[in-house]
Formats: C-alpha cells, structure tokens, sequence
C-alpha cells in the first residue's frame, strides 16, 4: 500500500495543472487545464480511437478537524471522435449533448484538456470568510468506456487539482 | 542445521519468494491490469501473510508439534505443489501462446495492409470533395446564378436552370442563397419534401466569408452526403451561396467506414497491446491464485481429515511412550486407518497386560530380593559383629566369605580375599590353619575343633581355638566348609593364671602355716642353744640359712598370695608427676638414677596409685639389680590426650630375646633369689587398667613402657 501512495505522489508531481477560481457576482466560475503529454490526446486520436475527459468538480467548505463539508459536485464528461475518413473530429459534450465537428486536432485537444470558465456553484450557496476549497478531478479515457459498474471503481489515469479561496 | 529445522524454514522461503513475486507483479500505472491486478497482489499478499504465519509458529516451537501437523503441512504443500506446479506451466504457456498470438495479429503486414486499406477510402472522400470542388468551382462566377441571387431571375427560371446543373453535374440536391442567406431556389431529385429550407451551417458560412469552395461530408438518415458550399462571386463581393449535395453510394460508404471501424479497432488493440497480455496474465494469475488457494483449502481440510486419525495415533504412541497405557483410539469404520487403530488398540491392551504381568513379577521379584537382602544383611551383619573369625570355603576350595573378625585375629594379608584358592593362602605362617582345613576335609566327621598355637609375624604367638563342619549340598544348595576361628589366647592366659593362682593359694594355704614356726623355732634354736653347740658358727650358719630361706619361702608365698588374690584396682585421679616424684624420693640415694618431670604438672591419670607405684618400683629395681653402678637409669613420663604412659630405661646389658618372650610369665625370673612373679604382677595390673606393659627394646637401652589409659569409663573401672 505504501507502494501504491509512493507512485500516486509522484504521478501528481509531476503534473503541473492549473485550476483557478473565478467569483463572480452571482457564479462561481472553474478555469482548469491539464497539462497533460501531447500524446496522451494526440496519438490515440490520430488514430482513430475516441478519447474522452471525465471532469469531476467538487466544492467542499474547509473543516480543521473533520472531514471537509460537501457544498456542491458537478460531472462534465467531453469526448472527441475522430473521423478518419474526413479528417475531422465531432466534438461531443455528454452532459448537454452539444456536439461540434472541427478539423484541426489541436481544437479537439483544448476541448479535452481546458475547461475554460465553467459555472460550478450559485455563489449564495457560499458565505463570506469562510475558507472552501475547491478540487478538480480528471479521468481520461482511451477508447469506448466501460459501461460495467465496477470500471468505476479503478480510474486508469487521473490528475487531481485543488485550489482554497475564500469569498471576500 | 538439521533436516527438521531446514523444513521449518520452508513457509518463510515461499512467503518470501511470494513476496518477491507480488513486489515484480505489483501492478503501476500505465501497465494495464486495473483491479484484477490489485486482486491478484492482495491475493498473494494474503498468502505470503498465511505462510509468514505459518513459518513463524513454526520456528517459535519449541517443544514437539501437535502430532499429525507436520504431516498435515506436508501433504498440503505436496497437493499444492502438485497443483501449483502445472498451473504454472500452464500459464507460462499460456503467456507465451497470447505473445506469439499478438505477434500474429499485430504483424506489420496486416498494419501495412489496414494503412492501405484506410488510404484508399481517404481516398474515396477525397475524390468525391475534389470533383465536388472542381465542378462548384465551374460556377463561382455563373451569371445566371448571380442573376438569380440578385433578383434578377425569377424563381421558376432558377429552379430549370438548377435542375439543368443538377442534371449535368449530378447532384442530388441544389440550393440556392443569396448573401443574406435567403433561399433564392433549390431543386432535389426524387422527394419534394426534401426542399425545406434548412439554415447555413457555419461551414457554408466559413465559404461564404473566405469566397472559397469548401465540402464537407454530412450524415443523414439515408446515408452519408457530400456538401459542397461555392460561394457566387459577383464583380465586388460576394453574391450568394451555392450549396449542393453528393449522395455517396451506400456500398462504397460502408465498406469505407468498416476499413475505418477496422482501422480504429486495430489501433486501440494495438495500443491496449501490453493491457492485453496484463490482462491475460493478470486473468490466468488470478485464476492460478484462485486454484491454488482453493487447492489449499481442500488440502487442508482433506490433510485435517486423513491426518486427524494419524495425529490421534501419534498422540496414543507418544502417550504410550510416557508410559500411559490406558489409551484406546477411536475406530475409523471400514479403512485402512480404521484397521490400523484397532490393531494399535489390540497392541496397547496386550501391551498393558504384559506390563502389569511384568510390574507384578517385579514386585515379586524385589520383594524376594528384598527378603534375600535383608538376609544377606543380617547374615553379614552378623558376621562383621561376631568376634570369632569365620571363612567359608567352598567345594572348589576357594575362599567364599570371610569376616573382619578373622582378618584382625589372624592378621591376614591383603591376598585373603573371596574366590582366593584357599590351598596357596593358607602357607607360611598360615600353614596350621591350612593343615587344620586339610584334616576336616579328609575326616569322615563332618565338624572337628581343634587348639594350637599360631606363631604370627612380628613374633606373636596366638594361641586358636579352630572349629570347622562341612556344609552338605543337600540342605543348603551350597557344598563347601565353615571355619570359624577364636582368639583365644587372652581365654587360656587367664586359664593359665587363674591356674597359677590356684597354686599360689593352695601353696600359700599349705606352706606358709608352717614356716612362722620354723622360723621360729630356728630363731629359739639359735637363741637357746648357741652356747652350747661345739661349732657356733656352724651353728649360726646353719640357723641363719634355716631363717633365711623361710624367709625366701614367705616372700615367695606372699607374691603368690598376691598373683592369686589380686584386688581389683581403687582408680581415682592421680597426677602422672607425683608418681614419679614418689620414685625419686625412693630412688633418690642412686645417682645413676634420673627422674625426669613432665611440664604439665596438672597431667592426671585414672589409676590405682598403689598399684601403680607397684609395677613402677618393680621396674626400677629391676633395673638396678640388672645394672652396675655406671650404668644410667632414667625416668621420665609421656602424657597424651588419651594415655599416660610411664618409661624406664636403663643401659645396661639388655636381656636376651629368648628371655624376653617369657619375661612376663608367672614364676620365670633369671634372678637366683627371685620368685618370678614381678612382672607377672606389673602386667596383671597394668591389663586391670586397661592398659600395658611393654618390653620396647631389649637393649641398648633396655625399655619398659607401662601405659595406662588417663580416662577408664565408669563400666570398666567397675
């Protein structure tokens, strides 16, 4: 187990995401990025095979001696599928189902890899001086994903970021 | 380090090459494998943990194990060896099947030919968006179309016109728009419904914008189409849009994507390539662990099941061995293991039986030697305690048994021991008992008692009281002789002097009664008539000699009256040193006579003072008769813790040895005028004190030692 902590320490070494925090007057809005290898996305893409990202936003208020208080989660899940024959790429987003065809690989990477200004959380949801933080799953999948119920329970690749604020 | 010990270590040496083995498997991040992974490693984690276990109440045993447990342990690791062993192989196998097989299935052939197969339907599009490009390009600047876009063409003569260019070109659908993406016209082959106006999509937009042609392909319901979009170009700007559409042919489309569903699929095999084989491994390790831990438990229980009877058994043995005898084993119905307990239980109770039999003739047997010991005991107790010297000699003439007694009273050699032939001890001085041995056996009488006198070294003489029987085999199981040897010597000496003394009164009675009166009558004769014999010196002469030797045969009664009526010693508490001073206070006149003083004057001896100042002024005159005037006399005293001894010497001549041997004897004396008995008396005394008077050197100087003991108990003295 101290094995399995060691590598998971040293996978979030050595990336170097970003996630910022936007407050708004009435929304609290998520920058974050992934600086993930080109090859992560590119390859797999080039192809053919579907790539997908599984954000998975959490607002939680800081506790000092307990668990951290869950104020709000939200799931967005974007999936590029290539299309080798046209040398395009439909850009789908599965929560809203909005998708969009683009021909240039490096539009499909940034929608994979930024989630640029997303509205996670109604501010009067928070208070004022109270410290919360905010954490930024990511799972990445190559290739169709497991519908089975236990494929869940073992993400394949992972990036975690986190970021405290406080509204003022 | 032994076998056994060696084996103890055999879980830990797993344990750890499975530990060994889960740290090479422990799956990372990009080696695929996912949970079955973590399920294998916990898998093999928990087994190394059961064997780490295992191997440690192993090696924190100490005394012997719980019988049937090695043997349980054995046969568990023999049944999952044996399973252990193929799954192995098998998976190896396995592992080496599914590389060759992704070898085969990722050859470079097959890539080269799914490349080649996706260039040509890449190939298929491209060719249909370049026609469709070439020929919208052919009416970029067509004047009809501008008129039409612009108004100037009424609806009816653009939708011909339309139709013409459909037919021409063939195209399924074409539409019309002008710069304010209004639909001026459009035409479709085959469904009217079809001509519903949709809105631009940015791509028609992009075209309009740039002034360039551009397609795209578009999935309807009914299959895919190409969209080609070619912007109407008037003399400024442009005009209006011009938007046809290709059906492709539905064969050709979908053998396309199928080339490009293959592409695809064999690219993801191809990068999920080492996921696979993980996978596989992971799978058949999985069901290797599975196998084997269910092996496990099946051998264990199976072990438990076949062992427990074994364990039961050992359990009984070892009971046995501890000398439990009341064990009976339960009885396994109908197997070889069943027979084998009923057979154990048959063992043990004949076993028991044995030993109680065995238990009890031992007690019969101990309490015999018991009986036979305690016989021996008072027969040697008896022996060591009898004053009378006893050999048994067997019919082999060798010495059986002898005593102390006979050791001490005959003072016998260090050769007299049993199993010694009694023919080769019994010469020397030894040979009177030899020939007295001789004449018992060869008698017909079956006891003989015989006297005689046995000259021992140093020159004792011992006078023997020898008795002796033949022991007839018929009665006693032992044929043999019994001598039994006294001392008698002391017995015949006071035989010998109560003997004198008898003589000594019967003399003293018969005797002195009559010499006063002859004494007397002499000593009348002499005074009456002297005057009146012719020769008075005769006559005194013959008077006196008359006087004298009654009065010699006084004496002489008198020392006999003594010897025969000695009294018995008056002891008390005497000092050694008045002794001597009472010497030289009698002696003191001879000058040749020195009477040395002890140190300690408070040196005391129990004694009867008279008797001993008795023996001592015999002993000095003695020695003043024996010697001459040059001669030295000396006296003197030795004090122990237990005797007092008092010694005389003098340098005189010395007396002969022949002399010597007789010079306590009753009426030997080798002065003319002496009665002999001196001595006799001295010693007599000195043995009433417990004590003795010894002649220490014959000459040179002459020595006679009278030791006494200072103590006498109360019972002696009485």
């Amino acid at each position: 187990m101290a094995v399995l902590m060691m590598m998971q320490a040293s996978f979030a070494e050595d990336a170097s995401d970003t996630l910022h925090i936007q407050i708004k007057e009435k929304v609290i809005y998520c920058s974050a990025e992934l600086s993930v290898k080109n090859s992560v996305f590119k390859l797999p893409m080039q192809d053919g095979i579907a790539v997908a990202t599984e954000w998975h936003v959490k607002i939680g208020k800081v506790r000092q001696y307990w668990l951290n208080e869950s104020i709000g989660n939200i799931t967005v899940m974007r999936r590029v599928e290539p299309d080798l024959l046209t040398h395009s790429w439909l850009l789908v987003d599965v929560s809203s189902g909005i998708s969009q065809r683009v021909y240039s690989i490096d539009d499909a990477i940034v929608f994979l890899s930024v989630l640029k200004h997303f509205p996670v959380l109604d501010r009067s949801l928070l208070l004022t001086n109270v410290p919360y933080r905010a954490a930024v799953n990511v799972n990445i999948h190559v290739g169709a994903i497991n519908p089975a119920w236990w494929a869940s329970l073992w993400p394949t690749t992972a990036a975690s970021m986190r970021k405290d604020f406080t509204l003022p | 380090m032994n076998r056994v010990n060696a084996m103890r270590l055999v879980p830990l040496l797993m344990a750890s090459l499975l530990l060994t083995a889960t740290v090479m498997l422990w799956p990372s991040t990009d080696s695929g494998g996912g949970l079955l992974a973590w399920v294998n490693v916990s898998l093999m984690l928990l087994m190394a943990l059961l064997l780490v276990q295992y191997g440690i109440r192993l090696l924190r045993e100490t005394g012997e194990p719980a019988p049937g447990s090695r043997l349980r342990a054995k046969l568990v690791i023999a049944l999952v060896t044996m399973l252990l062993v193929p799954a192995m192989v098998i998976q190896m196998a396995a592992s080496q099947m599914v590389d060759k097989g992704m070898d085969v299935w990722f050859d470079v052939r097959v890539d080269t030919l799914l490349d080649r197969a996706l260039n040509l339907a890449q190939g298929f599009y491209e060719r249909v968006e370049k026609d469709m490009k070439r020929d919208l390009l052919d009416y970029i600047s067509d004047a009809a179309l501008l008129a039409a876009v612009t108004g100037n063409m009424d609806y009816r003569t653009s939708n011909v016109y339309l139709t013409e260019m459909s037919k021409a070109e063939g195209w399924q659908k074409v539409e019309l728009f002008d710069v304010n993406e209004r639909q001026i016209g459009g035409i479709q082959a085959g469904e009217l419904t079809a001509l519903q106006a949709s809105p631009l999509n940015s791509t028609a937009r992009l075209a309009m914008r740039l002034g360039r042609v551009v397609t795209e392909l578009v999935m309807h319901k009914n299959g895919e189409v190409a969209v080609g979009y070619a912007p109407l170009v008037g003399p400024v700007s442009v005009l209006g849009l011009l938007r046809v559409e290709v059906q492709l042919p539905a064969g050709v489309i979908q053998n396309a994507r199928s080339v490009e569903e293959d592409y695809r699929n064999y690219r993801q095999l191809e990068r999920n390539r080492q996921t696979i084989r993980s996978t596989f491994t992971h799978v058949m390790l999985f069901v290797t662990l599975v196998v084997v831990l269910l092996a496990g438990v099946v051998a264990l229980l199976f072990a438990r099941r076949l062992t427990a009877p074994v364990g039961e058994l050992a359990e009984a043995l070892h009971r046995i061995t501890e000398g439990d005898l009341d064990v009976e084993i339960a009885h396994s119905p109908r197997d070889e293991l069943g027979s084998l307990g009923r057979s154990f239980n048959t063992m043990a109770n004949r076993l028991k039986q044995n030993v109680e039999a065995i238990e009890q003739a031992q007690l019969d047997l101990t309490s015999a030697l018991d009986s036979s010991r305690q016989r021996q005991y008072v027969l040697e107790s008896l022996l060591a305690n009898l004053h009378s010297g006893v050999v048994l000699i067997d019919s082999e003439h060798r010495v059986r048994l002898l005593n102390q007694a006979v050791r001490d009273i005959l003072q016998l050699p260090k050769e007299w021991k049993p199993s010694a032939d009694f023919a080769e001890l019994s010469l020397g001085n030894m040979h009177d008992i030899g020939d007295f041995y001789d004449e018992l056996r060869h008698q017909e009488e079956d006891y003989l008692q015989r006297e005689f006198d046995m000259a021992l070294s140093e020159g004792r003489t011992l006078h023997v009281l020898a008795r002796g029987a033949r022991l007839s085999a018929s009665g006693t199981a032992f044929s043999g002789y019994l001598l039994v040897i006294d001392d008698i010597s002391e017995l015949a000496e006071a035989q010998k002097n109560k003997a004198w003394a008898e003589v000594a009164r019967r003399l003293a009675h018969e005797i002195k009664n009559p010499l006063t009166p002859i004494k007397l009558s002499a000593e009348r004769l002499q005074r009456r008539f002297r005057k009146q014999v012719d020769n008075e010196q005769v006559f005194d002469v013959c008077t006196k000699a008359i006087i004298d030797q009654t009065e010699r045969l006084q004496r002489l009664i008198s020392d006999f009256s003594t010897l025969a009526r000695m009294p018995q010693p008056k002891l008390r508490e005497v000092p050694v040193n008045t002794l001597l001073s009472d010497m030289y206070e009698l002696f003191h006149s001879y000058r040749r006579i020195s009477v040395k003083i002890i140190e300690d004057e408070h040196a005391l001896c129990q004694c009867d003072p008279d008797q001993v100042r008795q023996v001592l002024i015999n002993l000095m005159d003695n020695a003043v008769s024996a010697t001459d005037e040059t001669c030295a006399i000396r006296v003197y005293a030795v004090v122990s813790d237990a005797f007092a001894e008092w010694h005389v010497e003098d340098d005189g001549d010395g007396i002969d040895a022949e002399n010597a041997t007789k010079l306590f004897e009753a009426y030997y004396s080798t002065k003319s005028d002496g009665s002999g008995l001196g001595l006799a008396i001295a010693k007599r005394i000195a043995e009433d004190h417990g004590g003795d008077l010894k002649l220490l050197s014959l000459a040179g100087p002459t020595h006679f030692c009278l030791k006494l003991p200072r103590h006498v108990q109360e019972k002696e003295a009485t």
